[in-house]
Formats: C-alpha cells, sequence, structure tokens
C-alpha cells in the first residue's frame, strides 16, 4: 500500500491537453493533478475517450504540437525543477528512454516493421550510452532474456511479424526497461492480448517494477487489473479526475457514483442475477462541454445544482481520499440510489 | 532461393508466357495497321508488280500464321529479321539504339528521385506550409505539361537562352552522353517527379502516425534517426512500387522526348520504323521494349521484398 509520506517522483498539476479539430476545440485532459510516489503504481481507469491515454501521452511529451495544447505542470524528480511541458525537443529526448519510459497498447503496430526485433532494441540501449557493437548486443540479448523471450540470440535476428502479440509486448518491454527510467507509463499494455498472456504480461511488469524500483503509471479500463496491480487509483471521467483514493478503499468503499455505477457495472460471477448493470447514456463529447458535472447527465442521484455546478475533488475519506461529487457522503447509501432499472443482457 | 525471395524463380517461369503473349499482340496488331512497305519502298516507281515482288522477297505473301511462324522461329533462334528499309539487320538496328534510351531511362529515373525524394520529405514534414504549398503546384503544373512541349521550353530557355546545355543530340563519350542528355532526361523526370511527391508525402505523413514511430522516439533518440531510420525507412516502401511501375510506363515519354531532342534512341527508330512499315524493326523494338517493362516489374517486386520482410509474394 501506499506511503503517503513518499517522495513524488511524478507531480502533475492541473494539466490541461486540448486538441484543435475540426468540430472544435476537443478538452482531451481538463485540469487533472495527481502524484506518483517512488515505486508506487497509479492506476488510471475510466472508458475509451476518458483522456487516460492523452494524459500519459502529454507526460511523455508524444502529443503533436499543434493541434494539441498542454497547460499546467509536470515535474519529474530528479530533473530539476523544470515543468516538462516547456522542454524543448533534445531536452525531451534526454527525458526519454533514461528517466521515463512507456508501454503501448497494440504491440502489433508498435514495433518498426522493417527493423531487425535486435536492432529495435539495440536502438534503446545505444539511447544514452555510448557502447561497442558487441556490447550493445550482449545488453539487448540480456534484455530479451529478462523480459522472458526465449533463445535470444536467435530471437533477435527475427522481424516483428515473426513474433506474437505476447512476444512483441515482452520487446516493447524490454525496450522500455533498456534506460533503466525511474517512471515507466504503462498505457492498456494488455489490452490488446488474450487474457493468459495478459496475466503473464502483467506480472512481469509487476516483477521489473519491483526489480528496478520504478514508479509506473497504469492505464487501463479493466477494473480487475488495476486492483491486482495498484496501490493507488485515479478515475476519470470526461477529461477529469472523478475520484482519487488507495486501491483497496476505492474498490471497498467508492464515493462517486461514476466509481460505484462502474464497479456495479463488473459482472459477478457469483451473483444470482442474470442482468448486467450497465450505465445509462454516453459520456459527453469533449468538444462544447455543458457546465455543471460532466457525469450529471448519466447520474441516477443527479440534482439540480449538480447540472449547474461543477465542483473539485473533495475529501471524502483518510489517506488523501477525493471524489467529485457533492453527495460522496449519500453515495454509500443504498436508499440514496432509486430503484436500477436493468437493462436486459 | 528461399525464404522472401523464393518467389523469384517461379516469377522467371511466368515470363515465359508473358513473353509469348507479347510477340502474338506486336505481329497481329502490326499487321492490323493499314499501309505496305512495298509502297513506302518503291515509291513513284510503284507498280502491282514490282510490289508483289518485294511482297514474295519479305514473306508478305504467306498466309499471316506462316509469316508468324517464320517470325517465332527466327526469334528463337535470336533473330529479327532483316530492315526492309536499311541494309541491316534489326536487332543491331536495335543493338545500336538500345544505350541511348536505357541511359535516357535510368537517368530520369535517377533525377526523379534526386528530386523527388527530399521534395516529399520536407512536404509532408512542414505540411500546410509555404513549401508543401509550392512543391503541390509546382508537381501538378509540370505534371499537366505535355512532354514534347515542356521539352519544347526547355530547350528554348536552357539550351538556346542561357546556352547551357546542347539543343540535341547524344554526344560522344559518357560524360558527354550525360551533358547531351540533361535536358531531356529532366523532361521526363519532372513529369514523374510529381507522382513520386505526392506519393512519398502521403505515405509519410501514413507512416508518421504509426504507434512505432512513437515507440522509437520515447526511446530518446534523435529525431532525425527517428525520421530516417524508421518513418523514411518504411514510408520509402511504397515509393518503391510506384517508381517501378511508372519507369516502365516512361518508355511511352521516351518515344516523343527523343524525337523533340533528336536522341538516336529507340522511340526515334521505333517511330520511323512504323512510317516506313519496316516490321521487322517495329516488332523487334516493341518486343525489346515489352521485355524491358516485364524486367523492370520483376525488379521492383525484387527490390520491395529486399526493402520489407513481410512481402511474400507466395
Amino acid at each position: 500500500m501506499t506511503d503517503s509520506a513518499a517522495p513524488a517522483v511524478l507531480e502533475v498539476e492541473d494539466l490541461r491537453t486540448y486538441i484543435a479539430t475540426d468540430a472544435g476545440v476537443v478538452r482531451a485532459v481538463d485540469g487533472v493533478s495527481f502524484t506518483v510516489g517512488e515505486r508506487e503504481i497509479l492506476g488510471l481507469v475510466g472508458e475509451s475517450g476518458c483522456g487516460k491515454s492523452v494524459t500519459c501521452r502529454t507526460i511523455a511529451g508524444l502529443m503533436p504540437s499543434p493541434p494539441a495544447r498542454s497547460t499546467g505542470s509536470v515535474r519529474l524528480a530528479g530533473y530539476g525543477e523544470r515543468n516538462l511541458l516547456d522542454l524543448s525537443t533534445s531536452e525531451l529526448q534526454r527525458l526519454r528512454g533514461e528517466h521515463l519510459s512507456m508501454v503501448f497498447q497494440d504491440p502489433m503496430s508498435a514495433l518498426n516493421p522493417v527493423m531487425r526485433v535486435g536492432a529495435q532494441i539495440e536502438e534503446a540501449v545505444a539511447a544514452h550510452e555510448k557502447l561497442s557493437g558487441r556490447a550493445r548486443r550482449t545488453r539487448a540479448i540480456e534484455l530479451m532474456e529478462r523480459v522472458g523471450i526465449p533463445v535470444p540470440e536467435r530471437r533477435m535476428r527475427d522481424y516483428p511479424h515473426q513474433f506474437s502479440g505476447g512476444m512483441r509486448q515482452r520487446v516493447l518491454i524490454a525496450m522500455a526497461i533498456a534506460g533503466r527510467p525511474k517512471l515507466l507509463l504503462a498505457d492498456e499494455p494488455t489490452t490488446a492480448l488474450d487474457v493468459l498472456i495478459q496475466d503473464q504480461i502483467l506480472s512481469l511488469l509487476l516483477e521489473l517494477q519491483r526489480d528496478f524500483g520504478m514508479s509506473m503509471i497504469l492505464v487501463s479500463h479493466d477494473l480487475g487489473v488495476i486492483g491486482e496491480m495498484c496501490d493507488r487509483v485515479a478515475v476519470m471521467y470526461a477529461g477529469e479526475i472523478v475520484e482519487l483514493s488507495d486501491t483497496a478503499t476505492l474498490l471497498g468503499g467508492p464515493r462517486h457514483p461514476y466509481t460505484i455505477s462502474l464497479l456495479r457495472s463488473l459482472p459477478d460471477v457469483t451473483s444470482q442475477s442474470r442482468y448486467l448493470r450497465s450505465i445509462g447514456g454516453a459520456p459527453p463529447a469533449l468538444v462544447d462541454l455543458p457546465g455543471g458535472c460532466r457525469f450529471a447527465p448519466r447520474c441516477p442521484l443527479a440534482l439540480d445544482r449538480c447540472r449547474e455546478w461543477d465542483t473539485e475533488l473533495l475529501e471524502a475519506g483518510a489517506g488523501g481520499h477525493t471524489a467529485r461529487c457533492w453527495r460522496h457522503e449519500e453515495t454509500r447509501r443504498e436508499d440514496a440510489w432509486p430503484e436500477p432499472s436493468y437493462e436486459s443482457a | 532461393m528461399t525464404g522472401r525471395f523464393g518467389f523469384l524463380g517461379r516469377r522467371v517461369l511466368q515470363l515465359i508466357p508473358v513473353v509469348v503473349g507479347i510477340t502474338i499482340l506486336v505481329f497481329f496488331l502490326l499487321h492490323l495497321v493499314p499501309g505496305d512497305p512495298a509502297r513506302q519502298i518503291l515509291g513513284q516507281h510503284y507498280t502491282p508488280k514490282a510490289a508483289a515482288e518485294i511482297h514474295h522477297k519479305l514473306g508478305l505473301d504467306q498466309p499471316l500464321w506462316t509469316q508468324y511462324r517464320i517470325f517465332m522461329d527466327r526469334l528463337v533462334h535470336g533473330e529479327l529479321g532483316d530492315s526492309v528499309y536499311y541494309n541491316q539487320s534489326a536487332g543491331s538496328l536495335i543493338a545500336e539504339r538500345l544505350p541511348a534510351t536505357l541511359l535516357l531511362i535510368a537517368y530520369a529515373g535517377v533525377l526523379a528521385a534526386l528530386v523527388s525524394i527530399p521534395m516529399g520529405i520536407i512536404a509532408a514534414l512542414r505540411r500546410g506550409g509555404i513549401f508543401d504549398q509550392a512543391t503541390r503546384i509546382g508537381t501538378l503544373i509540370t505534371f499537366a505539361m505535355p512532354p514534347f512541349w515542356f521539352g519544347i521550353i526547355l530547350i528554348l530557355f536552357f539550351a538556346l537562352k542561357l546556352q547551357l546545355f546542347p539543343v540535341s543530340g547524344y554526344g560522344h563519350g559518357f560524360s558527354d552522353h550525360l551533358w547531351h542528355l540533361f535536358l531531356p532526361a529532366l523532361t521526363i523526370a519532372l513529369a514523374f517527379s510529381t507522382i513520386l511527391t505526392r506519393t512519398l508525402r502521403a505515405s509519410m505523413l501514413s507512416t508518421m502516425r504509426m504507434d512505432f514511430v512513437d515507440t522509437a522516439r520515447i526511446k530518446g533518440i534523435s529525431r532525425t534517426t527517428v525520421l530516417m531510420r524508421h518513418v523514411v525507412r518504411n514510408a520509402i516502401v511504397s515509393i518503391v512500387v510506384v517508381f517501378g511501375i511508372n519507369l516502365a510506363f516512361l518508355v511511352g515519354s521516351t518515344v516523343i522526348v527523343e524525337s523533340v531532342f533528336s536522341i538516336p534512341g529507340l522511340g526515334q527508330l521505333l517511330v520511323a520504323a512504323v512510317e516506313s512499315r519496316d516490321y521487322p524493326v517495329v516488332q523487334g523494338t516493341t518486343l525489346v521494349l515489352a521485355f524491358f517493362v516485364v524486367l523492370v516489374n520483376l525488379l521492383t517486386d525484387v527490390v520491395h521484398a529486399a526493402l520489407d520482410p513481410r512481402v511474400s509474394y507466395e
């Protein structure tokens, strides 16, 4: 569990990433603040399009600008007092690989198809260290062994299309840890993989995180994955964090109606119910957002004032548990919720 | 050959029916065209009797199928027959003219690549910028201009006004050839570079959006390395295919450009042979050009397979 006194490796404050599109300005990330402590794994959870990936990509400086514009501050321990959003291209280059790295969602498309796998790993190895060709090769083989790729000496001469999805993700992880970064951003690293492989990859990430003493942000829409992996969780909805807490509290005693609905919508194998509870409606378009709470249109507990005024993240419990809801104290009471209308599964 | 290039052996075998098909087309299409070599040879001295003699000498009084059989029989023995007009075999005529045409096509290809590769890359990197717009308009203009007209403009400006290049001819010796062929090659290259620039630009833009480019960036390698080793290296694959297809297509424009610049190449020979109904020379030239097209296509596939490990023509 998290030790809130642990020094923060990453501090994100009031991060906003707006993207200009033909339809208008998309407020993909809209005032997000959080910290990631040393050796801590923070989960970012939410529906597709809620801004969790954009948050990671903004931190890594990967959002194309234009059309994307970011404000706020992102500070990384060991990288001075510099706001990562202000870094020049060459400063970003020094940051990446060595201080932070990232694992992407789709291992099928995240490797260069015309370059041998070994060469791609060696490239990551050589990014921040002057090494002889032989030393690079040795390091690449070590990395491949470390992430569980069998017969690395032979496999490094293969091309990505000769690898399975799980093996490709291992290659990506090998490249991500090549510079021993302090912070690893894992953007849905297992979404594209089948369930058995998912578990293997998650265990590998957990093992590496412990061995290397890395901090990690794990993006997922899968609360099961988050529950297994993370120390703390930030729930995102429509570009904002709506609830932030340690994992046990969040899964055991959530306060925000969105988090509660999300947890209730999980299929429960022990339940007698033949129905899946889904959250009615759809997330708002992030262009021309209405005033008030962004979840209000879908919230069974919404009051008139919820539709008019938004709120900040309010203190909802011990250990820094916060929720963006006026009624966070009532949400745990079953009688506050209207009779659920079941939709047939 | 195994692996990626395993297709090569089969592709070479497949060439045989293609070449036979080409001979049939070349032979029979030519005989569909009205005109009589005897009339061209005799001119004012034309009499039906003299014409019949010539027909007999050339074998034109035989049935078409027999003529085709004789043509093929010779071809298998590496002969194309003798020119009706020149006192020379068609084969030696073609051999004399082939180098100029091959050099012109290769020269145009190299110039086109030299122009389009940097232009396509810069246009994609500065998408929507002044250079991108200027490239778009510039390439469209050169593409829209017919080569014979554009060639004449180049002659007027660079050869006559600035006197930087010769007006016509082929010259003697390799460097002299290059100097003489510069304007004709440029004429072809500029039309060609439109397609190449636009394809490369589009290919660059779609490659830049690929996930593996982000993977490369997050490694902390330099922007130039990301660009060259990952973006350009992938974008260039699609260019090779377009380059190959269009290079073969360029054979057609050499016919016109050789006439405008008076280059003693195959195109010029072909035009003259068609006018004089010099059947063996027309057949031979067309066959050689068709064979060139087929060869370039095969070569394109080989280069494509060499550049992209995922390619399989099996």
